[in-house]
């Protein structure tokens, strides 16, 4: 009994069916930081996907003699050092970028999730091989080693997938494993055991159900770090490779003219910002509302 | 009382809320030469951090009969959850086994012998998957077993929904929905899906209101009556006990230190710890005053046992031998069935 | 009635805010003599935690004493507000159920045995390790000095109880609240605490009220009873007439359900229907749709509270027709 203050069971199957979807759904709606942020990050999505309907240019359009040029009607937010629309590339930038992010995640997720499950259920000699890899790649600085991997496999959007695939699955393993160990003491899980059930099955439909809610958690918050670190990359000239549009190449060209033409660099910075406050809004609300009441 | 096969589960019947429980059982009934569920000096260990044993379970031997309803009592600490988890083949006793109708039940055991011996858990609240419906947790293991499928499949879990005194619509229900005595119906009916031969209940009513109690109480004794499984339920409540059991078995510190017909041990206890707990326990009529000392001190760790006889430090009848030899589970009095691990076994109460 | 020393009357606690909000407690009323020992006994939803906290103005957010008069001697103690607490030193103390949860882990036993002397009374360090030790020994810990060095892990269940219950004492109270003190302990030790304090109200002259969901062990402790359903008190009366004959079908129920350990002829009866969320209790006397005694009007009027006049003065019902059941 974890409160006293104990309200009998609701009403004997008045609300029997469907509940935990229901519920959530219930509790989704009640939660601003979950609203709001849902709703800055789908619309950046809606942004990224609509992309070449949106974009009044294309982003690689040189305009040489129009290089460097203000706010005017023409160009919303000005031109960059090569005459290509700033606003343009900053859509078009998004679209790299959530691209790059979302897609370098699933597998530290996938693979995360699937090691520390094994590790926590089985134990044993796996668990140990699995948490000594986890304790070696935690043990170094996330860039450090991110960088250094990009260095052997090249820059690109490659670059970055292998870097993350290598370097991000760590934390998920960890998550999940330590939900797992729990997981696997309950007693519905015993109940299975008792049933006969194998553990493939019984991994599958009891352990990772009731565990992949802290990965995902885990995950909308991952997706900024991820994302933040693409745009770094970026902007070291290690990640997403001119003329492909991204807030960090962006940010890093318009650096010598931050006290002349300070959109070029502000407003990517702007943008990051906004998709960092978006998407971790997004992932503090679906904690709150995935967490067991 | 025939002994049958196993259960038939083709009959609905009617809901069991109301149905009080059958009073006291039959005191000889036929008991076939092999046991149904036997566990033979069981010994089960955990590592305790710096090289130290924690034996939970030492040299247990208990049977179980089809039709009869074990209890066994103890405090905590004494092991009665440990043997229940060998029993149901959840854990691996480090030494000793238990054998179903004499065949005996390996490390790893097949799926007809997992479906012999379930476990419903002391816990409503957390012994359901939150996130299956009751229909999923039957129809898992009725299909997993071969046991139903396609339209017989539904059917099957309406019966086992009738069988438990639940509403043929609690199977679109999720855990969450459930009271605490309805979540415990639901973990009886999966335990009964599986249609085994023995039931082993780890506290089941102990976390449930009183007025549930009953009502579950109820459901468990006309289980028994109904089905002629074999029922091994774990208590720390000796009128629980007293009300459904026939043999009862009273454990202290990981060994059985009296065991026997019903009656016997709740009206001529033949082991001083035995006599301490039906002392203690609460009364609900003001009864004669018990005079005998209040046991002193606590349940030693199992980390440090006393030499000879674990009881004797609190035990009001202790003498020198048994600080230095410990008694043998022994018939008290000599020829009768009921066994007790005490140097004084033959005097009485 | 002036000789009661704790007299409670109308309490109601709510729970939850706008449209969630239920009420937990409703007019809950009873009285303690000094010394005397009363028992609250009550499934869960009944509210009888609830009260005592609400006794101790130790209610959770959320969770709001709407109104109510809770006197010591005379003298009204406030819900709410810095007074509240203040008010409550040496006089009403709380033990709780779970000793694990109430102890800090980090300090020893016979530190926050003496935090109270030293914090509150204004002892001085070395007179309040004194006065643990002596709070130690007088809850039966055996070899105090040394215990009082240890943290409450190396402590059993039933002995971190004995020091709880020295925690409440060590403010010297004239009540002893208790929240199920010995449902989380074995049956031996259960005895033993029940024991101390019984040994401790006679030799102290502390009021003790025991709430319990277990009606066998509350009649040990108690002298007088209520019984309580959905957050009102249902009966009250003393203990042995409330078991032996009640007057309010609830408690019948109670006692119909319970497994004895001596009644081996009786049978027990689980009480019909189940217990109603509290956000949506049955109109007019709660209880009525699981009454085997009811009438039509149990349903339409609350049946309020009212003493039975014969001589008891304390024997009281919440049951219209308390005649049928104790006819029945």
């Amino acid at each position: 009994m974890t409160t006293f203050v104990e309200p009998p069971g609701p009403p004997p199957l008045a609300e029997g069916g469907r509940r935990p979807r229901h519920i959530l759904l219930q509790r989704a709606r009640r939660s601003p930081t979950l609203i709001i942020g849902a709703a800055i990050s789908l619309t950046l999505v809606l942004v990224a996907v609509l992309a070449p309907l949106i974009s009044p240019y294309s982003p690689d359009h040189q305009d040489l003699y129009n290089i460097l040029s203000g706010f005017s009607s023409k160009h919303l937010f000005g031109t960059d050092e090569l005459g290509r629309d700033e606003l343009s590339r900053l859509i078009w930038a998004t679209r790299t970028d959530l691209r790059v992010g979302f897609l370098a995640v699933i597998f530290p997720f996938c693979f995360g999730s699937v090691v520390g499950t094994l590790a926590g259920y089985r134990g044993g000699w796996l668990d140990t091989v699995v948490m000594r890899a986890v304790d070696v790649l935690i043990a170094f600085p996330f860039y450090v080693l991110v960088i250094a991997l990009i260095f052997v496999v090249g820059t690109g959007t490659t670059g970055i997938y292998v870097a993350f695939a290598v370097v991000d699955w760590v934390v998920y393993a960890r998550a999940v494993r330590s939900t797992t160990l729990v997981v696997r003491e309950s007693d519905y899980v015993a109940a299975a055991r008792t049933g006969g059930l194998p553990d493939s099955r019984i991994l599958l439909r009891h352990v990772l159900p009731n565990t992949i809610t802290q990965a995902v958690v885990y995950l909308t918050n991952d997706v900024v770090l991820v994302i933040v670190a693409v745009v770094t990359l970026g902007y070291l000239g290690l990640g997403v490779q001119p003329p492909t549009p991204d807030w960090g190449t962006m940010i890093s060209d318009g650096q010598e003219f931050l006290t002349t033409y300070w959109a070029l660099s502000t407003l990517p910075g702007i943008a990051v910002l906004v998709t960092g406050l978006g998407l971790s809004l997004l992932g503090d609300g679906l904690a709150d509302v995935l967490r067991p009441q | 009382m025939n002994p049958r096969p196993g259960p038939q589960l083709h009959e609905v019947v009617p809901p069991l809320n109301q149905f009080a429980a059958t009073p006291a059982r039959l005191p000889e009934r036929e008991r076939p030469a092999v046991p149904l569920l036997a566990a033979e000096n069981l010994c089960v260990s955990f590592p305790a951090g710096k090289g130290q044993w924690l034996t939970a379970v030492e040299d247990v031997s208990l049977t179980v009969s089809e039709g009869e309803t074990l209890g066994i009592v103890g405090e905590s600490g004494c092991g009665k959850s440990t043997v229940a988890r060998c029993l149901a083949g959840l854990l691996r006793p480090g030494s000793g086994t238990v054998s179903l109708r004499g065949e005996l039940l390996g490390a790893r055991r097949t799926r007809e012998q997992h479906r012999a011996v379930q476990l419903v858990f002391q816990d409503p609240y957390s012994s359901l998957n939150p996130r299956l419906s009751v229909r999923s947790v039957l129809s898992e293991l009725l299909v997993f077993h071969g046991l139903a499928q396609g339209e017989a499949l539904e059917r099957r879990c309406q019966e086992l929904m009738a069988l438990v005194g639940l509403p043929a619509d609690a199977l679109d229900g999720y855990p969450s929905s459930f009271s605490g005595g309805q979540r415990q119906r639901i973990a009886i009916a999966r335990a009964l899906a599986v249609e085994p031969q023995v039931v082993v209940a780890d506290e089941p009513i102990s976390s449930l209101d009183v007025s549930v109690q009953a009502a579950i109480l109820a459901l468990f004794a006309d289980l028994r009556d109904r089905l002629g499984i074999g029922m091994v339920l774990i208590s720390h409540n000796l009128a629980v006990v007293r009300n459904i059991c026939d043999r009862a078995a009273v454990m202290y510190l990981g060994r059985v230190v009296e065991v026997g017909e019903r009656e016997e041990i709740f009206t001529d206890p033949r082991h001083p710890y035995t006599r301490a707990l039906l002392a203690a326990a609460p009364r609900l009529r003001p009864g004669p005053d018990r005079v005998e000392a209040r046991l002193k001190g606590e349940p030693p760790s199992p980390t440090a046992r006393p030499s000879g006889c674990a009881f004797h430090p609190r035990c009001p009848r202790a003498e020198p031998v048994c600080a230095t030899e410990r008694p043998e589970l022994l018939p008290a009095p000599a020829g009768s069935s009921r066994l007790a691990a005490c140097h004084f076994r033959d005097e009485k109460g | 009635m002036s000789s009661a020393l704790l007299q409670v009357r109308d309490l109601t606690v709510s729970v939850g805010r706008g449209e969630r909000r239920y009420v937990a407690v409703r007019d809950v009323g009873f009285e303690v003599p000094a010394g005397g020992s009363l028992g609250v006994v009550g499934e869960s939803g009944s509210g009888k935690s609830l009260t005592l906290r609400a006794l101790m103005a130790l209610l959770p957010r959320g969770v709001r004493a709407e109104r109510g008069v809770v006197e010591l001697a005379g003298e009204a103690l406030p819900f709410t507000g810095p007074g509240a607490r203040r008010a409550r030193r040496g006089r009403l103390a709380m033990v709780f159920q779970d000793p694990l949860s109430g102890l800090d882990p980090v300090y020893t036993v016979g530190t926050q045995v003496a935090e109270v002397p030293r914090r509150v009374l204004g002892a001085s360090a070395a007179a309040s390790r004194r006065r643990a030790v002596e709070l130690l020994r007088m809850v039966g810990m055996p070899d105090p000095e040394q215990r009082a060095h240890a943290f409450p892990h190396q402590l059993s269940g039933g002995m971190r109880q004995r020091v709880l219950i020295a925690m409440a004492l060590a403010s010297e109270p004239k009540v002893l609240l208790c929240d199920e003190p010995t449902t989380a302990l074995d049956v031996t030790v259960q005895a033993q605490v029940l024991e101390l304090l019984d040994d401790l109200r006679r030799r102290l002259g502390v009021a003790v009220v025991f709430v319990s969901h277990d009606l066998a062990v509350v009649r040990q402790v108690a002298d007088e009873l209520a019984v309580m359903y959905t957050g009102r008190v249902v009966e009250t009366g003393p203990a042995t007439e409330v078991l032996g004959h009640p007057a309010h079908p609830y408690t019948l129920g109670l006692l119909e359900a319970v497994v004895d350990l001596d009644d081996t002829a009786h049978a027990p009866q689980a009480i019909p229907g189940a217990l109603p969320d509290l956000a949506h209790v049955p109109s007019g006397c709660p209880f009525h749709p699981r009454c085997r005694f009811a009438s039509d009007d149990c349903a339409l009027s609350d049946p309020g509270f009212r003493y039975l006049g014969d001589g008891d003065a304390d024997r009281g019902t919440a049951c219209k027709y308390p005649e049928r059941v104790m006819a029945g």
